[in-house]
């Protein structure tokens, strides 16, 4: 059962991420990358990840829905209504894909991959949120703080006045 | 079939109405909220929402092609009434509503219904613009280019693609015309104003030479005149019991001259806006005129002591105000600084700026 | 009190009970209308008129797209729902719920805006946009919101938040927590003073376009994300179905209905507030106020967990 639903979901990664250069317009283009996103996150899930696969999903859908904003504003055909081909260099595009592709596979063939010791934790986000973070946790969280008030801070600084007059 | 029946009656029991009523027939207009107030049909916003159309009077121009477009852009069953004075408003328009009961679902082939290609009009109508916006991907399939072909524009569904132009920070972005009115919720029906968007915020604003009839309706009821305006500002402000409240005050305040009645709502209503943080958040120094802000505007039309009428002079002093303004701000502007379009005067003039 | 997990085609009767709160809610907003006859029965009559009201289209929409984004809503509210424990049950005790739930919220973001995009509709398309600013405003608030009672309870299951109420509810300890849920539910649902996307100046916003079974959708859509939030708050900070005298499920029932009427009657009492303003005071305001109840909630857990060891 699992088997099936991890090749549904792989076959579905992949062909959202083909249709991502297939359509003409950028709206479909940003969400069927969102799909693929969520396949994969529910892979993950299928993992007993479900903390990594749930987080995934958010973020990638949070990011689509932005990019959406930028591809829109920025990209030459954004709602595919006068379809354009906007591949360049295609050939030698399909030659270093493929050839990533053929050595990565082989590769995860191939490696001799360590054998588990043990069983899984219990608590499986516990330990991984221990295993990234460990120790270091509370600084982490002060650091995420100041970063984001860096960020908001930069924007501040870098524009007078917002978009609106009023 | 006894379902359906009953399913058309239930649907017809709560109609909703949408109305297009031309400048000079004011009366028409309130005898229709009074009715709907009464029996709980709903006025809405969109033609998408309605099932019935009223025209309020000689609906011509502009307006008559608007209310055209909005006709057919209402689905399913549908019904339409012409009112051309305000006795026997509401024996007419239950009328309409068992004509709704009974009315059946035609099948209609334009592209409302089908979505297929659609020639730019030559008039702008309803709320939906000059169809510009961000183009969309779906194609009906008989346009299909595969290619590189940019050259030959076969506009899509007839649409054209918005050119760029600079905006405030010199930046080159797309610039969608677009028009406001001639019918929006909270708007002097009728109005038309020609709007260049970038994103939202307004580049330049003209206001169109439009329909415009002489009557004297709002000068006999001056107090009722600024509740009604402010009852429109609270429309478009999204404080839906306010501008409930502000209707029941004009509506009395035109069967009666004196003005004991609705003192005691009045001030309520005057005492809620003037403490609404929100109010005050939105409208603080925007459309500023002759030293009053929005703000300032709206508390003073809901207090119910003196005979000013509170419209603007010409459409000038809006066009100025909404220049450079994002859209929402832009509306509440507007909302603020209305005209009488049935003015002799404003039949004369038509602004232009930007 | 523990927690029973209900069998896998539990499904369909948790559908309907979000959709029966959904109706609920609609029968609560119609009766809080200023004025009007027959306001009770006002839902099934506007039922009754979507129903037999045809599918639109406009000039050269994005149909796919347009349909996904009216009728997501729903889903989301449908997807949200099991992991929601009522009464003693649930429909899944994922361990990391609350994950669930936030993930769930963060699609709301790609829905609305397919709805406002799809139709081609220039007050459709700054609606959604008007929502996407909106979104980036209250979700951070809201992410800290859920992150309270997690560090409360100790755990990302919802049962377990449910369990950890069992002396003293959360709201007692963050109530700042539950304000910005609650005004979270309400901006998600593009309701009352968060509709700036679907408001009057935009003549109906996202909602101007859609007729028919898309429009019956998207409205049961609001009101049965209003109706899931009621009951998550309930859960989170309200301490479930616990009550003397009466049983968990009436308890549960009885206490998310006091929420929802309350998220359903701010709708016509207030302005609507607009999206880049609110974004000012989302984050330089409500940000701070919620990491400051973080920490509050973290230092309480912190002395409780060296006072029991």
């Amino acid at each position: 059962m699992e088997l099936v639903i991890f090749l549904a979901m792989a076959v579905l990664a992949v062909s959202s991420g083909i249709a991502v250069f297939v359509v003409d317009s950028m709206a479909r283009a940003t969400f069927a990358l969102a799909v693929s996103f969520i396949a994969v996150g529910v892979e993950l899930i299928l993992l007993d990840m479900g903390y990594l696969g749930i987080i995934t999903i958010l973020m990638m859908v949070m990011e689509m829905a932005i990019m959406v904003v930028f591809m829109i504003m920025l990209m030459m055909n954004p709602g595919g209504l006068m379809p354009m081909s906007m591949f360049h260099n295609t050939r030698g595009s399909w030659l270093i894909s493929l050839g990533t592709f053929a050595v990565l596979a082989t590769g995860s063939l191939l490696i001799p991959w360590p054998v588990r010791e043990g069983e899984p934790p219990a608590d499986l986000t516990r330990a991984l949120g221990e295993a990234i973070m460990g120790s270091k946790m509370l600084v982490m969280i002060a650091v995420s703080a100041v970063l984001f008030a860096t960020m908001v801070s930069a924007l501040v600084l870098s524009t007078s006045r917002g978009r609106y007059d009023s | 079939m006894g379902m359906k029946r009953t399913l058309a009656n239930w649907a017809a029991s709560r109609p909703h109405i949408l109305m297009v009523d031309a400048p000079g027939f004011t009366d028409v207009r309130i005898a229709v909220e009074q009715w709907c107030l009464r029996t709980g049909a709903v006025l809405v916003w969109t033609p998408a929402d309605a099932d019935v159309l009223v025209l309020g009077g000689s609906v011509e121009g502009v307006l008559a092609a608007a209310a055209e477009e909005l006709w057919r852009e209402m689905p399913g069953p549908r019904a339409r009434i012409q009112l051309d004075s305000a006795d026997k408003v509401a024996e007419r328009l239950d009328a309409t509503r068992r004509e709704l009961a009974a009315a059946k679902l035609e099948i209609r082939g334009d592209e409302w219904v089908s979505g297929a290609g659609h020639n730019a009009l030559a008039s702008h109508d309803g709320h939906d613009g000059h169809d510009m916006t961000g183009p969309k991907a779906e194609h009906s399939g008989h346009d299909m280019h595969a290619g590189h072909d940019m050259s030959a524009m076969s506009m899509p569904a007839g649409l054209d693609m918005a050119e760029r132009a600079d905006d405030r920070d010199r930046l080159k972005l797309d610039a969608v015309p677009f028009s406001l009115g001639p019918v929006l919720p909270g708007w002097s029906t009728g109005l038309v104003i020609d709007i260049v968007l970038q994103g939202d915020v307004i580049q330049s604003a003209a206001a169109r030479p439009g329909a415009a009839a002489s009557s004297d309706f709002w000068a006999l009821h001056p107090t009722a005149a600024r509740f009604d305006c402010a009852s429109r500002l609270l429309t478009v402000l999204g404080w839906q019991n306010a501008a409930a409240s502000a209707a029941v005050v004009r509506d009395h305040h035109l069967e009666t001259s004196e003005v004991a009645g609705p003192i005691e709502r009045a001030s309520r209503l005057h005492r809620q806006v003037e403490r609404s943080r929100l109010v005050r958040a939105q409208l603080t120094g925007l459309a500023v005129v002759d030293g009053a802000d929005a703000r300032d505007r709206l508390l003073r039309w809901l207090t119910s002591d003196d005979d000013q009428l509170p419209f603007a002079s010409s459409i000038n002093a809006g066009l100025a105000a909404i220049q450079g303004l994002e859209l929402s701000s832009a509306r509440l502007a507007l909302a603020s600084l209305p005209v009488d379009l049935e003015s002799a005067t404003m039949s004369h003039h038509a602004g232009h700026h930007g | 009190m523990s927690v029973t997990v209900w069998p896998v085609w539990g499904v369909l009767p948790v559908a309907l009970a979000v959709l029966a709160f959904a109706v609920t809610a609609a029968i609560l907003d119609s009766a809080a209308a200023p004025s009007g006859s027959r306001r009770l029965a006002a839902t099934v009559f506007e039922t009754a008129r979507l129903l037999r009201q045809p599918r639109r289209s406009t000039p050269a929409p994005d149909a796919l797209l347009w349909r996904i984004g009216t009728a997501g809503p729903l889903m989301v509210a449908l997807l949200m729902a099991v992991v929601v424990p009522f009464g003693n049950g649930v429909l899944s005790n994922l361990n990391v719920g609350i994950v669930w739930f936030n993930a769930m919220d963060v699609l709301l973001w790609a829905l609305w805006w397919l709805a406002g995009w799809g139709p081609n509709s220039m007050v459709a398309l700054v609606g959604a946009y008007r929502f996407l600013a909106q979104a980036l405003a209250y979700e951070l608030p809201l992410m800290f919101a859920l992150t309270a009672p997690a560090v409360a309870a100790a755990s990302l299951d919802v049962t377990d938040v449910v369990a950890a109420q069992h002396h003293q509810w959360f709201i007692v300890q963050m109530p700042v927590a539950t304000l910005v849920f609650l005004g979270s539910v309400v901006a998600y649902s593009v309701w009352g003073p968060m509709s700036h996307p679907v408001a009057a100046d935009l003549a109906g916003g996202m909602l101007a376009e859609p007729t028919g079974i898309d429009r019956l959708v998207a409205l049961a859509g609001r009101y049965a994300l209003l109706a899931v939030g009621a009951a998550m708050a309930v859960a989170l900070f309200l301490g479930g179905g616990s009550g003397p005298w009466f049983p968990a499920w009436a308890w549960s029932a009885f206490k998310t209905l006091l929420i929802l009427a309350i998220l359903v009657g701010v709708r016509r009492r207030v302005p609507v507030i607009r999206a880049e303003k609110f974004m000012t005071v989302a984050w330089t305001v409500v940000l701070p106020l919620i990491l400051l109840q973080v920490l509050v909630v973290a230092i309480l857990a912190a002395r409780d967990a060296s006072g029991v060891m």
